[in-house]
């Protein structure tokens, strides 16, 4: 007879389970969820932020555009199109995924910075696209319209410029639409537990082992037949996929977006979430985005009662971003849970004998 | 059908437009040279890609308008505060190399980025607070703002708008040519400019001749950072200097050190002045909402085509025939 052993995951997945749904319990106004329900939302971006950074070694500073393509390809839809937000949710992860790859299909076969640099270049034309945007329909379009008798503003969607989209609909299963704060505290929730079980079970997967052994050493993965750029790519398109999830989720949830939501300061927000919550952890990933929205929501305070500390947020932010990468470049929960292993490993057995740290270096040569 | 005569009218009609752009698009790309220039000197001695290059432009502007015209500054003479404002640049920059050495040591790439990243964002947002929000006009080098210059009436009709030369603009093409004459002296000539060289060859190398690899590090970023000031501080009077114009000029130089191969020092030169030129033209002709997307545009289509940069392609073209 076998018994029944729980995996790591499902254990970590039902705690998870238990706290979103008690947490509200303990919320004395439903205003404070509202923070709680970005954590969900930036929490989904992280997952897929982290295994590319942490799984594929490359960092993406352009995964604002990303979010940002979720959320307007949702708002325009809906708006604009009538869509329903089911189906253009869906829709708006496509649409990242295919750009992710046209994206990153040249620079991901190349050494570790051209992929930062692409999605550098790539955010900034998103936003200043966003923010540019002609409100009038240029002349071809609008001929366009007139030759399939449809209105204009059908051919030429508009994104509002810098005053961006409002009145976007929520998302709602039938007659039960997701209005109240504590529905929408669920709902988000609900995906980001989906989006952490989905990268869990990747990672523990052949295609996770894949890209253990991509992140160890390329060299040997190549040599033992891992297809480098391939599983990178795949990696790359994956978390460009999720940040349009929380993109769309974003925009049904505020019901509204502009372009500043979306800048280069945000893409760096999200490095840091990544960098807090450890590379290559996926259950750091819910860690990092409440730190970083719990703190902004404190500075922001802050702010408010002092204005000249209103840009303190940045300041915070890049220096954990630069302590943590110097002194821990793992990341605060990996070093953490390191550093609790072993001082738990060293009370219950002697230290193991291990090669010399520089014979191994010399074997690897 | 036109006759061939007045389609040539028409073409040296524009002449003037054409110059003042390619005028004032020179001026700028020597701006976006002189960052990309910032760019390789960092690049090439450490492999290290300073996305806090921009923030360098920044120090140079602000600091030099502090020191020469703010309301509470020290009003010194342009000619103190110009090299003040270098070595305060200089000062961050090595700042920022001491930083980088542990983890220059091991460090992924990825590591290294996000250092260089989070650098960027301090230091703009430091500068967000020590000078505020707004933008601020800085005074001029010279006192003479520029020259109007009447092209020939045989050549552009009668009626012709003249093409104006501005002083900044020139003051800002004299120092990119006097930094990149400058740098080729220095690294092809001086011992200094050879070890940085070496290090960048071959770190272990380097060492075991007896360069201190340490001090070639802090050095190239200070290089680096006084060359971004000076950038800085030519390009202040033009555009006026504000806590963030260092993000975008820094993404621009970027996209001409990417363009011009990435740690290639005349490519990058090259192509800070092809894109400052491009980027004005494509903003009269083609639209100037989109001004600022051009370079990007064009670093991606680099990176697709040749991601070693527009002239290594040249060079494998030739290699090949």
């Amino acid at each position: 007879m076998t018994r029944f052993r729980p995996s790591l995951t499902m254990i970590s997945a039902v705690v998870g389970i238990l706290l979103v749904t008690i947490v509200p319990c303990f919320v004395k106004n439903s205003y404070a969820l509202v923070p709680l329900t970005f954590i969900a939302i930036f929490t989904i971006v992280v997952i897929g932020l982290n295994l590319l950074m942490g799984y594929a070694g490359q960092v993406s500073l352009g995964h604002a555009a990303f979010f940002a393509i979720g959320a307007y390809t949702s708002g325009i839809l809906t708006t604009q199109y009538g869509f329903s937000p089911w189906l253009a949710m869906p829709a708006g992860m496509v649409l990242a995924g295919l750009v992710a790859f046209l994206v990153g299909m040249p620079c991901l076969r190349l050494h570790g910075h051209y992929l930062a640099m692409a999605t550098l270049g790539f955010g900034m034309i998103i936003y200043i696209l966003l923010m540019q945007w002609p409100d009038f329909t240029p002349m071809p379009f609008e001929r366009l319209g007139a030759l399939l008798h449809i209105p204009a503003s059908l051919v030429w969607p508009t994104t509002g410029g810098a005053s961006g989209l409002v009145d976007i609909p929520e998302l709602a299963v039938g007659p039960f639409v997701f209005h109240e704060n504590i529905q929408k505290f669920y709902l988000t929730w609900a995906f980001a537990i989906l989006a952490l079980l989905l990268c869990a079970n990747i990672v523990n997967s052949r295609v996770g082992r894949a890209l253990r052994a991509v992140h160890g050493s390329e060299a040997a993965a190549a040599t033992l037949g891992v297809n480098i750029a391939a599983y990178k790519i795949q990696v790359f398109v994956l978390s460009a996929v999720l940040a349009a999830l929380a993109g769309s989720l974003y925009a049904h949830v505020v019901n509204f977006v502009s372009p500043p939501t979306f800048n280069f300061i945000r893409s760096v927000d999200f490095v840091v979430m990544v960098v807090i919550g450890g590379m290559a952890s996926i259950w750091g990933a819910v860690l990092g985005a409440g730190t970083i929205v719990l703190l902004g929501n404190w500075l922001q305070d802050v702010g408010a009662k002092y204005p000249r500390f209103a840009e303190f947020d940045l300041i915070i932010h890049s220096a954990i971003l630069i302590l943590v990468m110097i002194f821990m470049p793992a990341g605060i929960v990996c070093t953490v849970r390191d550093a609790v292993l072993r001082w738990l490993r060293g009370r219950t057995a002697a230290p193991t004998q291990t090669a010399p740290a520089h014979v191994e270096e010399v074997a690897t040569k | 059908m036109t006759e061939p005569v007045y389609a040539r009218k028409r073409i040296m009609g524009n002449l003037p437009d054409i110059l003042q752009l390619l005028f004032t698009g020179l001026a700028v790309g020597s701006i976006y040279a002189i960052i990309a220039v910032g760019f390789t000197v960092i690049f090439s001695s450490t492999q290290v890609v300073n996305f806090a290059q921009g923030e360098f432009v920044m120090i140079g502007a602000l600091v030099s308008y502090w020191l020469v015209g703010a309301e509470h500054g020290p009003h010194l003479p342009l000619l103190l505060a110009l090299p003040l404002a270098v070595l305060t640049a200089m000062f961050v920059g090595s700042a920022l190399g001491w930083v980088l050495m542990r983890p220059l040591k091991d460090a992924s790439v990825t590591t290294l980025i996000i250092i260089t990243v989070g650098a960027s964002m301090l230091m703009h947002g430091i500068a967000s607070m020590l000078w505020g929000k707004d933008p601020v006009s800085v005074t001029a080098f010279s006192k003479t703002s520029g020259y109007s210059l009447y092209l020939p009436a045989a050549l552009t009709g009668p009626d012709a708008y003249p093409v104006y030369i501005g002083t900044q603009e020139l003051w800002v093409m004299g120092l990119a040519a006097l930094i990149v004459l400058l740098l080729t002296f220095f690294f092809n000539k001086t011992m200094v400019g050879k070890a940085m060289r070496a290090v960048s060859v071959n770190r272990h190398g380097a060492r075991l001749i007896g360069i201190n690899v340490s001090r070639m590090v802090v050095g190239a970023f200070a290089l680096s950072a006084a060359i971004g000031a000076i950038a800085g501080a030519a390009i202040a009077p033009i555009s006026m200097a504000s806590y963030g114009m260092g993000t975008m000029l820094g993404l621009k130089g970027f996209a001409a050190a990417i363009v011009g191969g990435l740690g290639n020092f005349p490519g990058s030169v090259i192509a800070g002045l092809l894109l400052g030129i491009m980027e004005n033209f494509s903003a009269t002709y083609i639209s100037s909402q989109y001004k600022d997307a051009f370079a990007f545009i064009i670093l991606l289509v680099v990176l697709v085509i040749s991601p070693n940069g527009i002239v290594a392609l040249f060079r494998r073209r030739r290699a090949r025939a």
